[in-house]
């Protein structure tokens, strides 16, 4: 995949003034990178007898390795399982935008599907390096058909097999060539899975158990047979239980081959997983937690509304449902017309009354990683390796991914202490006629930066219908990341309310001095401008808030607002209006690290 | 012979290190090269116990020397002793060494010059003792099989010629050799007193180390303290040399 391009001409670089991740640990050292591989600068120092071609402050920031993420299902509104003519750009559009979130690989998941849209789409997806087009794909992740029908979940069960008949033939048949697969998800207490498991170990693939009621018993002969992944544990399986805890017994079984270490997914966006059942999970075996996002088209949407394929999902932060009529805002929120009993919840394909079940997560990779240190309590080093580390040692690529080890490849995140992503770098080898051969040393992702302006910004949660069930007293101060107060001298916390984890404050950025104040009325959402700096204090006082968010509305302009701030996906775009202070510069990338 | 006695392990190192950057700076370095006393034992360079890993990982991957600019042993060469000579001729070329810093071993060996090491010495191989083998025994998981028994060494005669020689001597561990090189003779049995007989010799050590010398001694070299701080004083940083030409405050070095 990569070239071997490490020659002794390509050029060094080297990123100092950071802290890696290395060993388990965050150490003070500088990261050497050459041809696309992480560097040992010692061999470089004694026996090339050189030194960095090019040296990157960077800040005092994290390098981490690249998040892998092993269960996606779309994004951006592209849905993987969808049989489409060109599934191809879509992956391509996907793999672009997840590199703001940190990942730098991943698996594109197919749920459960008919074996044509296997036959169509399979063959149209292989394995990819990633480069500035995108993360790299590392293999698909077929999520069923061959799983339980209690457990299904948000699977059609129409299309849901067996391979009682021919085992590992039917298997065949259903997802065509295994080319380009990399992980597939079944249950175990189907009949002849043992052998349809050692056959797919014995090709390299690797076997997860997942929506199955098997009992501990059958997953642990699982493991003998070669299974060494759990999906999304906790969901699409039965609960533990003190007698038979099935499948998530096996964290703490036994009863499995020696030396080997399960792994299992956990989707840490504070909605699937009740937190307390995170830190359970953790506790009992942390060597194994993989992060993985298990998103769906609605990823990276933004707020609101929008139709994915049959359905209509409404977006609300970092959680998704399916959409309806709004609720009367006045009166008790209106019943579901079906009444349906989900298991887990899920779209109720009879209506579409707005109903709270969950259609899916939406929670980037970044975000399940803040989330996952918040609530477990453990340390950075444990949060980062959850998303990189581990996920590499799954599919056996922990000598070249998930690693910053000397010889991996040169995949890593920039972060800053609270865990955002600013920069995202895959290095590869220098494409032939590609225009600008300095582009591998260049982040394939930055996060936007403003201009040296002092700002400040205070903002509501997100958009609720019901503003006055969160209380406008409740404020949270914030220290916004050190580059987004540019020539804030005075570091100011700001009062910040957030209703929702991981809300990125980078989305309401602007790089004027003065005050944007965001606030909103119970129906509406307005903005207001206030150029004078020392308004500015009046506002930032937490008792002030609440006063002054009302005095200050009177000077809004939703209008205005929209006018100026327009924000565009992952990239902030100032454009005041006429006659203001032009700040100068738009957003650009390339403006991160010095 | 200056005498610098400080309280704590940390102190010590502190000092000698302002010292030595107090002179650098002095030194006005500019294509004039380096040495470093390298003792490589015959280990591969990637060991991680090799004078190559130790000088890279404490010393080399902190600043911004040019490789080219360091000058270890290479105790894996093919003929050991042209490798010596060729040490000293660099040594020659460069114009010998302005500064000397370093230790002792708890038999009062400089560098690996052993008990019994002719005090007029050049650059040569040297079989170890078993003090020594089992000074190192530590890093090699205490197995004695594995230490290497050979070294490469700089001899006494090649310290001697420096300008200044500088000893870093901390631990009670120390204290004995300490003794023998200030306040007995000159012998060959404890190859630091050779330095009795250089003109610019600073020992660095903490209040451990000196536990096995005289009240008398301690308290003498105690009451200079004064005076020798004045030695590690901030001096002017070369790079605030040349950007503070335009203005006319100086701003002192920070430390």
């Amino acid at each position: 995949m990569r070239g071997e391009q490490g020659a002794a001409g390509a050029r060094v670089l080297q990123f100092t003034n950071c802290r890696i991740l290395r060993g388990g640990k965050l150490l003070r050292e500088d990261l050497w990178v050459r041809g696309g591989r992480i560097l040992d600068p010692e061999k470089l120092f004694f026996e090339e007898r050189r030194v960095a071609d090019e040296r990157r402050d960077c800040g005092g920031r994290i390098l981490a390795p690249g998040f892998i993420d092993v269960q996606i299902n779309g994004g951006f509104g592209v849905d993987f399982s969808q049989a489409t003519e060109d599934v191809g750009s879509g992956v391509a559009l996907v793999a672009r935008r997840i590199l703001s979130h940190g990942v730098t690989s991943f698996c594109p998941t197919l749920v459960t599907s008919p074996p044509e849209v296997y036959h169509k789409v399979v063959p149209q997806i292989p394995v990819k390096s990633g480069g500035p087009h995108g993360a790299g794909v590392l293999g698909l992740h077929l999520e069923g058909p061959f799983i339980s029908r209690e457990k299904r979940g948000a699977h059609p069960e129409a299309h849901l097999r067996s391979f009682e008949a021919d085992a590992f033939q039917d298997l065949l048949a259903t997802y065509g060539p295994l080319d380009n697969v990399r992980i597939v998800t079944l249950a175990p207490e189907l009949g002849r899975s043992h052998e349809v498991i050692r056959a797919l170990t014995a090709r390299g693939i690797c076997v997860s158990l997942g929506h199955s009621v098997a009992d501990l018993r059958a997953a642990e002969d699982a493991v003998w047979s070669g299974a060494t992944f759990i999906t999304h544990l906790f969901n699409a399986m039965l609960p533990f239980h003190h007698r038979d805890p099935g499948i998530v017994g096996l964290l703490t079984s036994d009863r499995l081959p020696a030396g080997r270490c399960i792994f299992y997914g956990m989707i840490a966006d504070g909605t699937h997983t009740n937190p307390a059942a995170l830190r359970i999970a953790h506790r009992a075996h942390p060597q194994g937690l993989v992060l993985v996002t298990d998103a769906i088209p609605a990823l990276g949407l933004g707020n609101g509304r929008h139709t994915l394929g049959q359905q209509e999902v409404e977006v609300d932060g970092l959680t998704a449902y399916v959409a309806g009529e709004r609720p009367d805002p006045l009166g008790p929120r209106s019943q579901p017309a079906c009444q349906v009993a989900h298991d887990p919840p899920r779209a109720c394909p009879l209506c579409s009354q707005g109903t709270k079940t969950l259609s899916g997560s939406i929670a980037p990779m970044d975000v399940c990683v803040r989330h996952f240190l918040q609530a477990t309590g453990c340390s950075m080093e444990s949060a980062l390796e959850a998303a990189s580390l581990h996920p590499a040692q799954l599919l056996g690529l922990e000598k070249s991914k998930g690693t910053l080890d000397f010889g991996a490849d040169a995949d890593f995140v920039v972060l800053d202490d609270s865990l955002h992503v600013q920069a995202t770098y895959i290095s590869g080898p220098v494409l032939a006629g590609c225009g600008d051969p300095a582009w591998c040393w260049r982040a394939v992702w930055e996060a936007p930066v403003c201009p040296a302006h002092p700002i400040s910004v205070i903002l509501p949660s997100s958009v609720s219908p019901w503003p006055w069930h969160t209380p406008m007293w409740q404020t949270r101060a914030v220290r916004l990341p050190e580059q987004l107060r540019g020539g804030w001298a005075s570091g100011a916390l700001l009062a910040l309310r957030t209703a929702t984890v991981g809300s990125d404050v980078r989305d309401w950025c602007s790089p004027t001095s003065g005050v944007i104040v965001l606030t909103f009325s119970p129906f509406e959402f307005w903005g207001g401008w206030l150029p004078s700096p020392l308004l500015t204090g009046a506002v930032l006082g937490t008792g002030g808030t609440r006063l002054a968010l009302p005095l200050f509305s009177s000077l809004c302009c939703k209008a205005q607002l929209r006018k100026c701030l327009q924000v565009q996906r992952d990239r902030m775009v100032w454009a005041p209006p006429v006659g203001r202070e032009q700040p100068g510069k738009n957003h650009l990338p390339g403006q991160g690290l010095a | 012979m200056k005498l610098i006695i400080l309280e704590h392990y940390s102190q010590a190192s502190e000092w000698a290190a302002k010292y030595i950057r107090n002179r650098i700076i002095q030194f006005n370095p500019g294509p004039e090269k380096y040495f470093t006393l390298g003792l490589p034992t015959g280990l591969p360079r990637d060991h991680p116990e090799s004078y190559h890993s130790f000088m890279w990982n404490n010393f080399f991957k902190h600043i911004d020397i040019h490789p080219e600019n360091t000058h270890i042993l290479d105790g894996n060469a093919v003929d050991l002793q042209a490798e010596c000579d060729a040490f000293e001729e660099k040594i020659k070329a460069a114009g010998g060494i302005e500064l000397f810093v370093g230790g002792i071993g708890p038999d009062g060996h400089i560098a690996f010059n052993e008990p019994g090491s002719s005090l007029v010495s050049r650059t040569r191989v040297k079989t170890l003792a078993m003090d020594t083998i089992l000074a190192n025994a530590r890093f090699f998981d205490g197995e004695l099989t594995k230490v290497p028994t050979m070294a490469l060494t700089v001899g006494v005669g090649t310290v001697m010629d420096a300008r200044e020689v500088m000893i870093l001597i901390t631990g009670a561990h120390k204290a004995f050799a300490l003794y023998k090189a200030i306040e007995e003779g000159v012998n060959h049995m404890w190859t630091v007193s050779a330095f009795q007989q250089h003109p610019r010799t600073v020992f660095v050590c903490d209040e451990d180390a000196t536990l096995e010398l005289k009240v008398k001694t301690v308290k003498y070299f105690k009451g200079l303290m004064l005076v020798h701080n004045k030695l590690v004083d901030p001096l002017y940083s070369i790079k605030e040399k040349e950007t503070e030409k335009s203005q006319s405050s100086k701003k002192p070095y920070s430390d």
